[in-house]
């Protein structure tokens, strides 16, 4: 798997943690998925370009 | 722009978890065996402990099928197992996972002994942070409140909890660690912090300094006091003195011990008189002390806790040695389906004390002690045997401001009061105000004074 490869299906599932956490009535599921949120945040960060140093949530 | 730190579903809940908090009993039960299936195989592969108590016992996790093979089968474990482990296999008793899993080694208190240290692993730091978002968020807590930590950060489990749970829910975090009192107080005057975290006495007691300092907290803009450690936050009298000097409208009460982290929350139901065992990360019940045998719900017994999450170290039935009443069925107007323990921890078992055949509740003490007047909240109960009988000293202190002229007044109503309301007779002493120590965490109230031999001892 190349370093793109990885930061696209990386990128695709904070995607759809996004997704699901707008859809989840749970404050404690949402509670999780935005840790993950913010940990693959600092995965794309090492894989990508300095672009993404906003998160996406943020901008 | 800037998205809302929860999603537009989550953020309009009326509970932190929607499905565990509200899932029928019978779904519940069907859960927690299967959960305790899981933790005692995982426990039997994992810890050599448990695999050689578990052999010795004669079974293996698949022989554990229904209810009555955990009540009869799986042996209960205890504090003392604990302490024996950890000196035999150090540093840590019954480990679930290898070192490099491990996050933390903390301690307990010691308050009852020797400290147990403990290990967390990250596992365990994401559900210990599970455990107060469920009272804050019931409290009407959202992410940009903010906490006050009115302790030092020390090797103690709570502490750490609270400051996962804050992350884990979102949420500004004022620490007052090594600061005094009355620093503690500047700052919460200053941050107007939303929540104050700490131990019910210490809390009454920065009431008190703030009092003397000339302080209104009142209006510091407090709207909840959160913490446990001791049972004050749910005894009625107690709770209403901090409701009325820190002019909140919640007390947020958790019970739990440090081995096994948090086990239940206070509801919004305030008035309920007692805590909420959080049942998605732990199952309890109530065994009698003496022959391990469950008794019936709604009778008083031994709390015994197994906590599904805890894969830092592992705890299966463990004796807590709180004595407790479970309503399996709440029906307060909270809506949570999780067993309700009615005035939270009784009392202790080996602190239990039978006075002509009555059993003495600590709490009831406490809580009486409130209606005397001229008498404050710090207090010392003390315990001895003469002639074969159990005898209880009350020390309390008098309010500010009492002449110590009117000390045995007021030493005499306390008597009248506890002979009236409890049947019991009861010596006091009247100390002026200060006259007892002082407590960061949780508060020595109860002394033992009984030759070890008649003190209660509790079958293993």
């Amino acid at each position: 798997m190349t370093r793109e490869d990885m930061y696209n299906r990386l990128d695709r599932i904070r995607r759809e943690l996004r997704e699901i956490r707008q859809e989840t009535d749970s404050p404690a599921v949402d509670s999780c998925l935005r840790e993950m949120g913010v940990y693959l945040y600092n995965a794309l960060l090492y894989l990508g370009d300095p672009d993404e140093i906003t998160p996406e949530e943020l901008r | 722009m800037i998205e809302n730190f929860y999603g537009p579903k989550a953020s309009q809940s009326k509970y932190w978890d929607p499905y565990s908090q509200t899932l029928p009993r019978e779904e519940l039960d069907k859960r927690h065996l299967r959960q305790i299936q899981r933790i005692i195989k995982f426990a039997y592969e994992n810890t050599a402990f448990y695999r050689e108590l578990y052999d010795k016992a004669g079974f293996k996790p698949d022989d554990i099928r229904t209810w009555d093979d955990f009540y009869y089968k799986v042996p209960f474990v205890d504090k003392p197992d604990f302490m024996k482990e950890q000196d035999e296999r150090p540093p840590i008793a019954m480990p679930g996972l290898p070192r490099e899993h491990q996050h933390a080694f903390l301690m307990t208190s010691g308050t009852t002994g020797s400290p147990m240290r403990m290990a967390y692993s990250r596992y365990d730091e994401v559900s210990s942070g599970d455990m107060y978002p469920v009272i804050w968020w019931d409290g009407g807590i959202r992410p940009g409140d903010s906490f006050y930590f009115c302790f030092t950060f020390g090797p103690w489990a709570a502490l750490w909890c609270a400051y996962w749970s804050v992350k884990r829910m979102g949420g500004i975090v004022y620490s007052g660690a090594s600061l005094s009192t009355e620093d503690r107080i500047k700052q919460i005057m200053a941050f107007r912090p939303t929540v104050v975290l700490g131990t019910p006495t210490y809390i009454l007691h920065m009431a008190e300094v703030a009092e003397k300092m000339g302080v209104d907290l009142r209006q510091a803009g407090v709207k909840m006091l959160c913490g446990g450690g001791e049972p004050g936050f749910n005894v009625p009298v107690t709770r209403q003195v901090l409701m009325e000097k820190w002019g909140v409208e919640r007390i947020g009460d958790i019970y739990g011990l440090s081995e096994t982290v948090s086990a239940c929350v206070e509801c919004k139901q305030g008035d309920s008189g007692g805590v909420h065992l959080h049942e998605w990360n732990f199952h309890g019940y109530a065994v009698d002390p003496d022959t391990g045998k469950p008794v019936k719900e709604g009778e008083v017994g031994e709390h015994i806790i197994t906590p599904y999450r805890r894969l830092g170290q592992i705890f299966i039935k463990y004796r807590t040695h709180d004595l407790v009443q479970f309503d399996n069925h709440p029906d307060h107007g909270c809506g949570w389906s999780w067993a309700f323990l009615p005035g939270s921890v009784l009392a202790r078992t080996d602190f239990m004390v039978i006075i002509r055949g009555v059993n003495v509740f600590p709490t009831a003490i406490e809580n009486l002690l409130g209606q005397v007047p001229g008498a404050s909240h710090h207090y010392e109960i003390h315990i001895t045997r003469d002639a074969g009988l159990d005898k209880i000293l009350v020390k309390f202190e008098a309010r500010e401001g009492e002449s110590s002229n009117d000390f045995a007044d007021i030493a005499e109503r306390a008597k009248a009061l506890y002979h009236n309301k409890l049947s019991l007779g009861v010596d006091v002493e009247v100390l002026p105000p200060g006259g007892l120590p002082r407590y960061e965490l949780k508060a020595k109230r109860m002394f033992d004074h009984r030759p070890k031999e008649v003190r209660r001892k509790l079958e293993r």
